[in-house]
């Protein structure tokens, strides 16, 4: 087990089978300087093109898709910056959310209309959450007398 | 991690159009001074009540004198700081609507309350001068932040005064055009799109009503540029203004167009190269005084890499998107 936090945070949040892979990448993130506070680098952001670096017919054709999905059509771009804002959220992706908040502004959306958006993704989540408790419910009524 | 931008005059050469030509000269737009009742944040021209800038009588009579003329010249586009504040504002202004031709007054809306102004909204309805108008969004919070506290609802007041005379009223021919800049690092919205907003927000909120939006994108240069290097964005938003290169905007640039004539008298291709004190190419030509239709009107356009905010994604001028 690598020292220090990250390193245990890494070891609970992927399996066990993930493990030797991760003690493995711990020792090539020291060689090349790299610690978790690099992650959700905003420098990363400007360069998503790079993850076309094996494979560019695939990230070729997601950008496109991509692209396609967010222009205007029966949805404003405004709308469709809106929502992206809100499943940003939802996911929770930074990196999303950065990417959605600038796209809100150039949009000229609102802060106060950008909060009400993730307030609508909190509201989903959070209604996602209880409306499974009843399957708990359910679970507990199938098998109690 | 440091990114090598590519200069404005290469990503020019690329959509062909290097080095940039005028088309010709069909707007004069003239710089009064630098006095202005605000001070905003993002001010290209670093105005403010302190600046003691300001074109005197002989030159406003060379400016009158140039557009008597040129025929050729049919806009007179007047801009500051707060042009109004310019004491041979009105004579320019009616003396040019008295040639035909068409006036458009650059006003932030708070001038119209100021002292010694009282009449000016009613001059400026009399002349049918259009009236471009600084709104940088339609709720306070954003233009105050920009402009200055308060700003916002003394905007409104200015605008509900100009409907009053019938300005931005369907059927007059009061043109009232708002313009939209952001608030930060960031480029502005769809035009189309935003109107549609503004339109629908100012007349739910406030009862108002105007001609059309011009979107604009905010230059590196002056009280911008600070607040950029103050923010640590500046290199971020200089590789999204390049990033956003498009060629067609680069090829409706306003300089191609224009002349932009500063206080002294000095000539320039733009409202932006005056800041930058940097003058139209065209050697002993370069002062009013020495006005040559002929060579302006082909002359190559000084660029820098400002001018990388006139080009990105539809494109920037003082009549919103170009492209
Ligand atoms: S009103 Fe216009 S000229 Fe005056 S400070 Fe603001 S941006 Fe500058
Ligand atoms: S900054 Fe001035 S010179 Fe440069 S492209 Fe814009 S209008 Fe033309």
């Amino acid at each position: 087990m690598p020292n220090g936090g990250s390193g245990y945070f890494l070891y609970t949040v992927w399996n066990d089978k993930m493990c030797r892979s991760v003690s493995f990448m711990w020792k090539t993130s020291q060689q090349k300087d790299i610690s978790l506070a690099d992650y959700y680098n905003d420098d990363d952001l400007p360069r998503f093109a790079e993850i076309g670096r094996e494979r560019p017919d695939l990230r070729d054709k997601f950008f496109a898709y991509y692209g396609a999905t967010l222009e205007a059509g029966e949805l404003t771009k405004r709308e469709k910056a809106l929502i992206g804002l809100a499943v940003a959220h939802a996911i929770p992706c930074a990196y999303c959310i950065d990417s959605f908040a600038q796209t809100c502004l150039e949009a000229g959306v609102s802060t106060a209309q950008m909060v009400e958006a993730i307030h609508v993704a909190a509201g989903i989540r959070g209604g996602a959450t209880l409306i499974h408790g009843l399957q708990t419910l359910n679970a507990v009524d199938k098998v109690s007398m | 991690m440091a990114t090598i931008l590519p200069t404005f005059a290469q990503s020019l050469a690329g959509a062909n159009l290097f080095p940039l030509l005028a088309t010709g000269v069909s707007t004069l737009q003239v710089n009064v001074g630098k006095r202005c009742n605000q001070a905003c944040h993002h001010c290209h021209v670093d105005a403010g009540p302190n600046r003691t800038e300001e074109m005197n009588r002989d030159t406003a009579e060379l400016v009158v004198d140039v557009l008597r003329r040129h025929p050729e010249l049919t806009t007179l586009d007047i801009t500051g700081g707060a042009p109004e504040l310019n004491p041979h504002f009105r004579y320019m202004a009616s003396e040019a609507r008295g040639m035909g031709r068409h006036v458009i007054d650059r006003c932030n809306l708070t001038i119209l309350f100021e002292t010694g102004q009282e009449t000016l909204a009613r001059f400026l309805a009399d002349n049918r001068v259009e009236v471009v108008a600084s709104l940088p969004f339609y709720l306070a919070d954003r233009t105050d932040k920009q402009r200055g506290l308060g700003v916002f609802s003394k905007s409104v007041e200015g605008l509900l005064l100009l409907n009053s005379l019938g300005y931005g009223v369907d059927g007059t021919d009061l043109t009232l055009n708002l313009v939209y800049n952001p608030n930060g690092a960031f480029l502005p919205p769809d035009q189309t799109e935003m109107e549609a907003e503004y339109r629908r927000e100012l007349m739910a909120r406030h009862g108002i009503v105007f001609t059309n939006l011009f979107t604009l994108t905010n230059l590196p240069i002056a009280r911008f540029q600070h607040f950029l290097e103050r923010s640590g964005n500046l290199d971020k938003y200089m590789a999204k203004l390049s990033g956003a290169f498009n060629g067609a905007a680069a090829s409706n640039v306003m300089c191609r167009s224009l002349v932009s004539v500063g206080y002294d008298g000095t000539l320039y291709d733009c409202d932006f190269n005056q800041m930058l004190e940097l003058p139209v190419s065209t050697g002993t030509t370069s002062h009013i005084r020495n006005f040559d239709a002929h060579l302006l009107a082909r002359r190559e356009i000084v660029t820098g890499a400002h001018c990388y905010g006139c080009t990105a994604g539809a494109g920037s001028s003082c009549g919103g998107a170009v492209a």
